[in-house]
């Protein structure tokens, strides 16, 4: 671990931590907001936004961009980072394991593949009227699929009270591709339009944003925000051991429930309106740690505000790297994700021993 | 204080507590001792609330244990399990301060540095804790149950205090330190259980030994009279020697293989 632990810590401030996440995470937004296919320099941002006055005959193209594509795509993306990130944290918490990852484990495919069912049995039922299916149903359906991935991860790792960490991240490993069978036999059975819903899904992106998901989303953020401080000690003093937390006041059963149900939640609705972006659980709370320590009061909140920030990065990268077409923002984050768990894994080697 | 009525567990086939009865007094400190697998572990399981027993009923300050819910049990006994293993970069300090549960860390503040003097840790406490040896992170934990008894006792008194092999991994200093704080914790009133190997430390340090042999207690009393040839050799299959020290004629053990052919 020598290297990525410092052997002596000493925490900062929280007044300084957040002063300074949020800092980064308005910068991040600033960035997104001005760079893009049709670019707004900052001097005409101000008066598209309704701030001052603009020159005539841009503002009316800036204010269109910027409310209907713009603005939306980078609300989605925040609250995906930060959902994501949030996950990540709690799912590290709840299984003892700083090598989980809800997109390495199944989760996300688990979410996907019940958003990507809903898809192609709701058109199936659909076909005779004239409805299409509304938005608010895929991150509903999707947090099914979560919960129900996370529910079967949690049976195959944890025995006798116990969570083995190289059993958690194989169990995860068999899930992925059990569903990841399920996405391909959808996709096998597909019509075009289909098609191309799923494979976005499958690469992870945020094109399509509109206010529309955004509002679906928000009630799942809020919530996911609202059951922080409820867990945050309970998982401090799991990190100790499940026997251990109970030994000290932790109602263990309870705190892994609705940490199960929480991560299932953050990962459902991100999963809907994004596909599967993997990854961001796991470099985001894991940086985090370095700076604000693993004690969860700091760590859950830090990491809502770094993992948007850090979404924000991603996106405006893959939309600006192939302009005008855009790289699906999920193989960005594993081009950087993956070589970082692979760091981490030969970091945490002894805690992966069989 | 802490009361264990009939209790029986088992785990498949195998019986680990057979009809245990055992109850020691608030300002007692009592000495576990066994073979492995006698059962030493899971009766502390049992009677800390972790394990419910297939029969029979543990009880704390007379109330069913199963009957409080974890937060109150956390006020009323401490435990120290053995060989607690922590994945994540926790401070010495902060690790210490989860004994304080829910209070803010300016609250428990004086209570840490207290415990992290007492534990000989002071020097340590921004190390990362999963950077010390083994015996350091046992001095660590032992710290947490101090501070969380001590929060405890502020508000409901003396309660329980049950160790799990304490002093396993401890230079012999340390382990006279910690046995020592233990022994200052059953003198303010709590009821003190450990279990524990060495079986002069044991003698040493609690004034009545519980003695643990497949699942049933073989001798309840004070070491004088349970620490005997007869009854060592009985539960440890050990030809020992025991010895007294004047003058109050402590016992103490000087083990020998018995050869078994």
């Amino acid at each position: 671990m020598r290297g990525l632990t410092p052997a002596r810590s000493i925490r900062p401030p929280a007044s300084i931590v957040f002063g300074v996440l949020i800092l980064i995470l308005l910068l991040a937004a600033l960035i997104a907001v001005m760079t893009g296919a049709a670019g707004i320099p900052l001097s005409r941002l101000l008066p598209a936004l309704g701030i001052g006055q603009g020159v005539p005959d841009a503002l009316a193209r800036d204010q269109l961009v910027l409310w209907s594509i713009r603005l939306p795509r980078v609300a989605l993306a925040a609250m995906v980072g930060a959902l994501l990130a949030a996950a990540g944290a709690l799912m590290q918490g709840v299984f003892r394991n700083p090598l989980a990852d809800p997109a390495l484990v199944g989760v996300s495919s688990g979410a996907a593949l019940a958003a990507a069912v809903t898809i192609v049995v709701g058109d199936k039922f659909l076909l005779a009227t004239i409805m299409t299916l509304p938005v608010e149903i895929l991150p509903l359906a999707a947090f099914a699929g979560a919960l129900a991935a996370t529910l079967v991860l949690y049976r195959i790792a944890t025995h006798h009270s116990r969570t083995s960490i190289a059993i958690f991240l194989l169990g995860g490993l068999a899930i992925a591709a059990l569903v990841n069978a399920g996405i391909g036999l959808l996709i096998f059975l597909a019509d075009d339009r289909q098609l191309r819903d799923i494979t976005f899904w499958m690469l992870g992106s945020l094109g399509g944003a509109t206010w529309q998901k955004v509002l679906a989303v928000l009630p799942f953020l809020l919530a996911t925000i609202a059951a922080m401080p409820m867990m945050a000690r309970g998982l401090d003093l799991l990190v100790l051991g499940e026997a251990e937390a109970f030994h000290m006041g932790v109602a263990v059963e309870r705190l892994k429930r609705i940490a199960i149900v929480v991560i299932a939640l953050a990962i459902g609705a991100a999963v809907s309106v994004s596909g599967i972006i993997g990854f961001v659980g796991i470099v985001v709370p894991h940086l985090l740690r370095l700076v604000v320590g693993p004690g969860h009061r700091m760590l859950l909140p830090a990491s809502l505000i770094l993992g948007a920030a850090l979404m924000l990065c991603a996106d405006t990268f893959a939309r600006t790297l192939a302009s005008p077409a855009e790289l699906p923002i999920g193989i960005v984050t594993a081009a950087i994700g993956a070589p970082f768990f692979l760091v981490l894994l030969l970091r945490h080697r002894s805690l992966v021993s069989l | 204080m802490v009361e264990a009525k009939d209790v029986s567990a088992h785990i498949g086939g195998s019986i680990l507590l057979d009809s245990v009865s055992l109850s020691v007094a608030g300002g007692e400190m009592v000495a576990l001792i066994g073979a492995n697998g006698a059962g030493k572990s899971t009766l502390l399981r049992v009677i800390s609330g972790e394990l419910r027993p297939q029969a029979g009923q543990a009880r704390l300050k007379g109330k069913d244990i199963a009957a409080y819910r974890p937060r109150e049990l956390a006020a009323h006994r401490a435990v120290m399990a053995q060989s607690v293993t922590i994945s994540f970069p926790f401070t010495v300090r902060e690790v210490v301060q989860m004994g304080g549960g829910d209070r803010s860390a300016s609250s428990v503040a004086a209570m840490v540095d207290e415990a992290l003097d007492a534990v000989d840790l002071s020097h340590l406490e921004h190390r990362v804790i999963t950077t010390l040896s083994g015996g350091e992170a046992q001095r660590a934990h032992f710290a947490r149950l101090m501070v969380q008894t001590r929060c405890g006792e502020g508000e409901h008194g003396a309660g329980a205090i049950l160790l799990d092999e304490p002093t396993e991994g401890l230079d012999l200093r340390h382990q006279l330190d910690l046995l020592k704080l233990a022994q200052g914790c059953a003198a303010r009133g709590a009821a003190v259980i450990a279990v524990l190997h060495d079986l002069n430390l044991a003698t040493f340090f609690a004034k009545r030994i519980v003695m643990l042999e497949n699942g049933t207690i073989a001798a309840d009393g004070p070491a004088r009279e349970t620490m005997t040839d007869a009854m060592l050799e009985r539960v440890f299959r050990i030809r020992s020697a025991v010895g007294r020290m004047p003058p109050e004629g402590t016992p103490f053990v000087l083990p020998h293989r018995i050869e078994t052919r």
